[in-house]
């Protein structure tokens, strides 16, 4: 059980960040995908990502404000790119929680929802929970039994999110921006997203 | 509320070649707000970070963020300068940090018309429009969904409500919302 207690234990290092930095790499992953000829949105989408701040110390960042989240350009990008994508419509919601005064991670949700060519429903959902222990939640960011079943940073991949079995992949600690990314790299499988350093080097036989 | 990046983009945008200011709270934010800036414009805009009036003037064809050592002389050099903007014609706007009640507003605003008038309507203050007004925000989420948002969330918790990625964004704009 050492593993799973330990990539617990990294999922909980991995809360320290500072949200402004944070939020600006989220960013600079928009600017590079709505450039060049695959762009995957339109312009402008890193500049809504949404800021908020609470007074009581936390702050949020929500990609979409109106909660539909931010469409793909799926339609737009060029051959053969276009018919590798399995989606025909894909938005894509990025919601984070910080606790500022401590530079602390509290929650992060990336969601991608998606329809495919048969008009069937896709939908990816990374989950780091709330970790905060109160009343309404005792025990924070532990769900379940154990680590192996239940880690805190985990990825659901279903038709919709109410299938059943809920299927709890578990994620190495990545940072928002990488799990945006990664979520990308999920539909849109190219080379231009996903650059592999192993294609230059040949494996040594 | 306004979203602060959109404003933000906005301001930069709105004039090509133009001269967009954004006001900051403190010094340690301003780091903050450049970074910000960086981040979320394109790299054909091949933005640079530069202390001197001259400097950004020299580079038509690239964004320049402009960051005063000293904010008045700066404003006053602007403003005595604006034509050289103009030809050759500048691609990229001049993106100038200034501080919230600053030597660099009160310059702006009493001695540095033309300067002024070049930043009309691009001014923005990105850090007070992420400021959140609960009170007004709980009243567009009852307008929205016909409840409180600890009624709302009380039905989340209670898994009533079907798991969407809208519902989860509904969710976590509750929680924000929600008397503790």
């Amino acid at each position: 059980m050492k593993a799973w207690f330990d990539l617990y234990q990294q999922h909980t290092t991995l809360r320290h960040m500072n949200d402004r930095e944070a939020a600006n790499e989220v960013r600079q992953v928009f600017v590079r995908h709505s450039e060049e000829h695959y762009a995957l949105f339109k312009r402008n989408a890193s500049a809504r990502l949404l800021e908020a701040r609470d007074p009581r110390t936390s702050v949020t960042y929500t990609l979409t404000r109106d909660r539909a989240g931010e469409a793909l350009t799926l339609d737009t990008l060029p051959e053969p790119t276009r018919r590798a994508v399995a989606l025909k419509h894909a938005r894509l919601t990025v919601l984070l929680r910080f606790d500022r005064k401590r530079d602390h991670l509290q929650e992060l949700a990336v969601m991608l929802t998606g329809i495919r060519h048969d008009d069937t429903p896709l939908e990816f959902a990374v989950h780091l929970p709330h970790d905060l222990e109160e009343g309404k939640h005792p025990n924070g960011d532990r769900d379940g039994l154990g680590a192996c079943g239940h880690a805190a940073l985990h990825c659901h991949v279903a038709p919709t999110l109410d299938t059943e079995p809920k299927v709890r992949v578990p994620l190495p600690p990545l940072r928002p921006a990488q799990i945006v990314e990664w979520v990308l790299s999920q539909v849109v499988p190219t080379g231009e997203f996903e650059p592999a350093p192993w294609l230059e080097r040949p494996r040594k036989i | 509320m306004r979203e602060p990046g959109v404003a933000l983009a906005g301001a930069i945008e709105r004039d090509e070649g133009g001269l967009a200011i954004v006001t900051c709270p403190d010094l340690d934010l301003r780091e903050w707000l450049v970074r910000e800036v960086e981040s979320l414009v394109s790299t054909s805009a091949r933005a640079f970070r530069t202390a001197s009036v001259r400097e950004a003037l020299d580079r038509p064809e690239h964004m320049a963020l402009l960051i005063p050592v000293d904010e008045a002389e700066v404003v006053r050099e602007l403003d005595a300068c604006r034509d050289q903007a103009l030809e050759p014609p500048r691609t990229q706007p001049i993106v100038l940090f200034l501080l919230r009640d600053g030597d660099g507003h009160r310059t702006l605003a009493l001695e540095a018309p033309s300067a002024w008038s070049w930043a009309s309507g691009s001014d923005v203050d990105p850090e007070q429009l992420a400021e959140l007004d609960v009170e007004a925000e709980r009243t567009v989420f009852c307008d929205e969904t016909g409840e409180e948002p600890e009624a709302w969330l009380a039905r989340w918790r209670g898994d009533e409500v079907p798991r969407t990625a809208e519902h989860y964004a509904r969710a976590f704009w509750a929680f924000t919302l929600e008397r503790r």
